[in-house]
């Protein structure tokens, strides 16, 4: 089909949908990405620092118990020195539990509830189309990228021409610093943006190119 | 006046109701013609022919959204405007070729209408099915063929935020088609 019956074609859709573009302001998309990242690693934040918590209570306990038991055993009988034992003994099992949970945890990489940090880049990805890398052009004519979120440790880039969508052939192309060193690009394409981040995160970002900006 | 009463005012053929429709959207199918003409006189004809084109459409039409209803009037009168202007600067070659081998294929207008109409709604229901966002941005750049720079400056956006998501919706609107197998 040529372009130009499309063209026609997309003059005949909906009335509705005509005046929607004329009056309606949409709410650009919130930037979900960056959000879901935050929010896994916030929530993993608060799971160590329950946790964290948590031991150092036990911990008091244990002083307080301890100082408990040598009143005690001053004081009154034997019994009571059996009864401190068995406390110091129960608080023994439950640290024992907490530090399975924290090395566990450590071995995951995470604290349980902390897994979704790792998932929400590749979800989002599909929810919304969010910028996430911009383009630019300096007055030399070089291209730039910039990420939205900060300065990832690695980033790995490719190029697949418009023309080539239907196949998966990525062009590696090369950086330096923010730089793309491209040549004889076949446009408009797109970019492709592997990243690994200071918390081992890795992102895949797309930004598409139409050239001269 | 409100949309209702200008359409009465048709159905009256009361010669108002093209005032009143003037007075109201002369502007918004202005920058329509504008936006593929590109020339001011050319883009006052082709409002002038709108509202004639109105007048001759209404009765027996009653349009329930009226501002589209002219807009797309506009459009395709503009669009028509454009193919004729250039069509005639490359009078004698591929194009006059191309108008007499439409006759081979034995197609009408009517039938091509009767495509777009069913591509349309293809299109329809597949803009539907976008957030509003990614569906007020094409319609935006497709039907109002607003550039992506005043697309960006009109929702606060950066340009590459623009043409990025209209490249995916280009690239979704292309596999619908093809899934319809409306694309050759």
């Amino acid at each position: 089909m040529r372009n130009d019956r499309l063209f026609d074609a997309i003059g005949l859709v909906d009335e509705d949908l005509i005046w929607e573009a004329e009056h309606v302001v949409p709410e650009a998309p919130k930037p979900v990405f960056a959000w879901k990242r935050w929010a896994g690693a916030a929530a993993a934040a608060v799971v160590v620092l329950a946790v964290g918590l948590t031991i150092h209570g036990q911990q008091m306990g244990k002083k307080s118990a301890d100082m408990s038991t040598a009143e005690a055993s001053i004081e009154y009988s034997s019994e009571a020195e059996e009864a401190a034992a068995e406390e110091m003994e129960g608080y023994s099992k439950n640290k024992a539990t907490l530090d399975d949970m924290t090395a566990k945890g450590a071995e995951d990489g995470a604290i349980p509830e902390a897994a979704p940090a790792e998932e929400a880049p590749e979800a989002a990805k599909e929810e919304t189309a969010v910028e996430v890398v911009t383009l630019s052009t300096d007055e030399a004519g070089d291209l730039h990228f910039t990420f939205v979120e900060g300065e990832p440790e690695k980033v790995t880039v490719s190029y697949r021409p418009e023309a080539d969508d239907e196949t998966e052939k990525w062009i590696p192309v090369r950086v330096e610093k923010d730089r793309l060193m491209i040549q004889n690009l076949t446009l408009p394409g797109t970019f492709r943006f592997e990243a690994v981040w200071k918390n081992g995160q890795q992102t895949t970002d797309y930004a598409y190119y139409e050239g001269g900006e | 006046m409100e949309d209702d009463k200008i359409i009465e005012l048709y159905w009256a053929r009361d010669e108002a109701a093209i005032l009143e429709t003037d007075m109201k959207y002369h502007p918004y199918c202005h920058t329509i013609a504008y936006r593929i003409l590109n020339n001011e006189e050319d883009s006052e004809e082709c409002v002038n022919d709108t509202w004639l084109r109105t007048w001759s459409r209404i009765p027996p039409e009653r349009p329930s959204i009226f501002s589209a209803f002219l807009g797309k009037i506009t459009r395709n009168l503009a669009i028509d405007r454009y193919r004729r202007a250039h069509a005639a600067k490359r009078a004698g070659n591929l194009e006059t070729v191309d108008l007499e081998l439409d006759d081979c294929i034995g197609r009408s207008h009517i039938e091509e209408w009767m495509d777009d109409q069913a591509i349309a709604g293809t299109i329809s229901v597949f803009l539907r099915g976008l957030d509003e966002f990614s569906r007020i941005l094409f319609m935006r750049r497709y039907w109002y063929l607003e550039s992506i720079a005043d697309i960006a400056l009109r929702y606060r956006v950066s340009e590459s935020k623009v043409k990025s998501n209209l490249f995916r919706t280009r690239k979704a609107l292309r596999a619908q088609l093809l899934k319809e197998g409306v694309m050759v």
